[in-house]
């Protein structure tokens, strides 16, 4: 690795400086004259009909510039690719937090008190919170008019399971007729918030030309400009979008959110009008990982052999399935987990209910997936008395194996994987005291897909530009362009600028989201910075006076300049080569658009707890986390998305839960809702594992979202080597411990079957 | 109705007129313009306000504006010194403590409050002085690197 210039280094972000100064721009930080404060008001019922909205109280108040109704706005219902959600309700609030108004004032105090001032009459009807309940329930249909909205990907009608997705390989029947034992068991988790800790902001400002400016936290700007312009009816040129630093994601902030509200207030009031959601909005009404249901049955042979596998997952998605851009969730696929199963069936059921919708969430679906296989894993290995990594080892993907659900991927290398984290870990050591556990999970994320344009100039003096518009919500990722630029160019960070451009000034760029910037907008880049490097090579093949038609081969690049490899000391620097063509810079602008991922990344991660059964407290010590990243462009970065996914993924075993009475969220507060605090955080030893190409530029593959999967199961897992009894409900909360262990019998002392000692 | 309100903000002498119930961090973003200090939940709960008032880490959020007259308040913006930053600062942009920045003026100012009074914390010290600010995408462990180095350094 010691051959590269710019990548598989830990350079220090491009971004970093302007953070620890406070400099950064977020959208909620930007300030226009005359701008206004947008507040939403929103429904106090899980399901109702509007009978009457009357503004004319609220429109009187001083201050008060533009209230607007679902009158005011367009009928056109939103989605990423299912159309089900309408600007503001109209006739109808399907969940406690839906937006049914808005106003704008000169202050945010006054736009309270206008909030009041609406008089809304509703009247209540019946509501279904409860999924189970929606999928049997004909006689309430969330959305009556379901099978008229575009985007479902099979035609639906008078029911409130929107999709039913389904997986086969094999037969099972087959399969669990050769099996000599079948394990089921059922396990649920709840709605968790992305937690980003900048929420949701937006601000429009129209020009006297009816231009529209756009300022939005959402991390996919291009997203936000077509559904705007969609919206208002206008071409997307009308519309430009400024993206600011975002202030984290995870999955959260790639839907509209108030953006129309903004534009349609600042129509009326004639000024710019700014909303900033508030935390307690956020839990009522952002779009936050779905809860599941998950069943699972495997047969097995007594040997350990996995010869059979069903599972199916049950996704409370709230009242609005707009949010997700697939309409179900890449984690349905993740129900077989990473294992050589010659029967498989997966079903995943998404319902509607009168609740808060949900969205995408690190890793849409897979921490579900994950918590569940992951668990049942353990369960089947207990059944079996065997060490829970011999019966992974024993049925773990192998090159040239088809992955549970039939696909083909290349470079498998899952057992290096799990061997690297196991010698890294205490497991199979004597552990330090009676009720210290254990456990191992494993999980799989292929990088994404999607489509990137990029810019990469050499300017006459030497430096280069990137333009690029793609976003970078806190991981790294346009630090990691600039690097990939400066590896094929050689030239010096420094050197390289790579500015946050408006929707006008740079080309498409699909956006973060999915595990794909490294990857999509990598390859944009790296082959822009070809390009021009190319050009570059030409125009000094003139000066070096060396043949044109071998100059690609005979010159290289070093620190800015282009040298014949046969005599280094003749040599021209960039800016002599862009002058040479009589040009002020040589540019390049490259398209990559993809859609097939032949691979995968692997991840095992092995979390060692401390269990206090008398309170049912449990404190991660120490996690080991291995990862198949393919090649690490930025190795520090790595870590910190594993880091980061770690630490939200204890949060997501132990602490998160949205916690809801008929529909509403009852702790719609950072207080009563836990997110890890440093004092949660455990040591985190991470294995960056090399070496299975990836597709991105220099084999690199993601790394952004898988982190944030295995770990849940890994906690579950050692907590019951610690104490002997298995939640498979999550959160896993103190309470939950303690009942267990009383309902199990056991004394607090008790443990489970020892485990890491017969490996 | 409006007051008078002299603030001392990073050295600084502001002389505004705001109604008396405005926040701290609201006066500080929209009055002062200095909009480094971030609203993560405006109760308390996040601590990505946080900023020093008579070298006390506050969340500026549960602060009234008009209270904190007559006394010194730092913001990240008066972090570093006449062009040179902070040794936390360095440290954060050196061991990769910052993604996606959020958290990190908030973090930043409970951290200085902490050198300032001890400045060789152990861990334990540096986990507890900011357990009062959330980051999500860190899961911390950079930030206690950070931290040790800044330290070393002092």
């Amino acid at each position: 690795m010691s051959d590269f210039y710019a990548v598989g280094k830990s350079v220090t972000r491009i971004d970093s400086l302007s953070k620890v100064t406070g400099e950064a721009v977020y959208t909620a930080d930007v300030m226009l004259p005359g701008m206004l404060y947008g507040l939403a008001k929103r429904s106090p019922h899980s399901h109702a009909r509007i009978v009457r909205i009357n503004t004319e109280r609220a429109q009187a108040l001083p201050g008060v510039k533009a209230v607007i109704t679902a009158a005011d706005v367009s009928d056109i219902l939103l989605g990423l690719r299912l159309r089900d959600i309408p600007i503001l309700a109209r006739d109808e609030v399907r969940f406690v937090g839906e937006k049914i108004a808005a106003v704008a004032a000169v202050d945010e105090e006054t736009a309270r008190e206008a909030l009041d001032l609406i008089d809304v009459e509703y009247e209540e009807l019946p509501h279904l919170t409860d999924v189970n309940e929606a999928m049997k329930d004909k006689s309430i249909l969330v959305h009556k008019d379901v099978h008229t909205y575009s985007g479902l990907p099979k035609p639906v009608k008078n029911t409130n399971v929107f999709l039913h997705e389904t997986y086969t390989k094999g037969e099972t029947s087959q399969g669990f007729a050769q099996a000599d034992l079948v394990f089921e068991h059922t396990f649920t988790t709840p709605e968790v918030h992305q937690g980003y800790m900048e929420t949701h902001a937006a601000m429009v400002d129209i020009a006297s030309d009816g231009n529209i400016t756009v300022w939005s936290s959402d991390k996919v700007p291009f997203r936000v400009r077509s559904l705007m312009a969609e919206i208002i009816g206008v071409p997307i040129t009308r519309v430009r979008v400024i993206p600011s630093f975002v202030g984290g994601d995870f999955g959260g902030k790639g839907m509209i959110f108030d953006e129309p509200l903004c534009y349609y207030l600042a129509r009326k009031a004639g000024r710019p009008v700014k909303m900033v959601m508030s935390r307690q909005e956020e839990f009522l009404a952002g779009s936050p990982r779905h809860s599941s249901i998950i069943r699972l049955k495997a047969g097995v042979k007594k040997s350990g052999e996995l010869v059979a596998w069903e599972a199916s997952a049950i996704y409370d998605s709230g009242a609005y399935a707009g949010y997700k851009p697939q309409v179900g969730l890449g984690g349905t696929k993740k129900l077989g987990g990473t294992y050589r199963i010659p029967h498989v069936r997966i079903d995943g059921y998404y319902v509607y209910t009168h609740t808060l919708p949900c969205g995408h969430c690190r890793a849409p679906g897979d921490p579900q997936a994950s918590f569940a296989v992951e668990s049942f894993m353990d369960m089947i290995a207990g059944g079996l008395k065997m060490d829970p990594f011999q019966l992974r080892w024993q049925n773990a993907l192998e090159d040239g194996d088809l992955s549970p659900t039939g696909e083909p991927w290349k470079g498998i290398n899952l057992k290096e994987v799990m061997d690297a984290a196991v010698k890294a870990s205490s497991w199979g050591k004597p552990k330090p005291n009676e009720h210290y556990g254990i456990g191992i999970a494993c999980a799989e994320r292929p990088t994404g897909t999607g489509e990137s344009s990029a810019v990469v100039i050499v300017n006459g003096d030497g430096s280069v530009n990137i333009i690029s518009g793609s976003s970078d919500p806190g991981t790294g990722a346009r630090t990691i362009l600039c690097q990939i630029a400066a590896e094929v160019l050689k030239v010096p960070m420094e050197q390289i600028t790579i500015n946050l451009v408006d929707t006008d000034s740079a080309p498409y760029d699909q956006g973060a989201g999915g595990g794909r910037t490294t990857f999509v907008a990598g390859q944009s880049v790296y082959r822009a910075a070809l390009e021009v490097k190319r050009e570059l090579i030409a125009s000094a093949s003139k000066i070096l006076q060396c043949p044109p038609e071998q100059a690609q081969e005979l010159i290289d690049v070093r620190d800015g300049s282009l040298f014949l490899k046969s005599d280094p000391s003749k040599k021209v620097s960039y800016g002599q080569a862009v002058r040479n063509v009589k040009k002020s810079q040589i540019m390049a602008e490259e398209t990559f658009a993809s859609s097939v991922m032949e691979d995968t990344c692997f991840a095992t991660h092995i979390a060692e707890v401390q269990v206090d059964p008398e309170r049912g407290y449990v404190e991660v010590k120490r996690v080991t986390a291995a990862h198949d990243i393919g090649f690490a462009i930025n190795p520090a970065a790595a870590e910190g998305q594993i880091e980061g996914g770690i630490v939200q993924g204890i949060g997501f075993a132990l602490l998160e839960e949205m916690q809801r009475d008929k529909g509403k969220v009852t702790n719609p507060t950072l207080a009563d809702y836990k997110l890890c605090t440093s004092r949660d955080a455990p040591e985190i030893v991470t294995l960056l594992i090399e070496g299975a190409p990836g597709a991105g530029p220099f084999q690199a593959k993601s790394i952004g979202e898988l982190p944030t999967c295995p770990i849940a199961p890994a906690v579950a897992n050692a907590v019951f080597d610690a104490i002997g009894v298995r939640i498979s409900d999550l959160p896993i909360t103190g309470e939950k411990i303690v009942k267990a262990l009383k309902e199990s019998g056991l004394a607090a002392n008790s443990r489970g079957t020892e485990k890491g000692a017969q490996t | 109705m409006k007051i008078p309100v002299q603030l001392n903000v990073n050295g600084e002498t502001y002389d505004l007129v705001i109604a008396p119930y405005r926040t701290l961090v609201d006066v500080l973003r929209e009055e002062v313009r200095l909009t480094g200090s971030k609203k993560g939940c405006d109760v308390g709960d996040c601590g990505a306000c946080t900023v020093l008032l008579d070298g006390k880490p506050v969340n500026s959020c549960l602060v009234l504006a008009a209270t904190a007259q007559g006394k010194e308040i730092v913001t990240i913006e008066g972090l570093a010194k006449n062009g040179k930053l902070h040794p936390l600062q360095q440290a954060f942009i050196k061991e990769g403590a910052v993604q996606c920045g959020y958290c990190t003026p908030g973090v930043l100012m409970s951290l200085k409050a902490l050198v300032d009074h001890n400045p060789t914390p152990t861990p334990e010290e540096v986990k507890i002085a900011m357990a009062g600010n959330l980051c999500r995408c860190t899961g911390y462990t950079k930030i206690f690197k950070a931290v040790e180095t800044a330290t070393r350094q002092t």
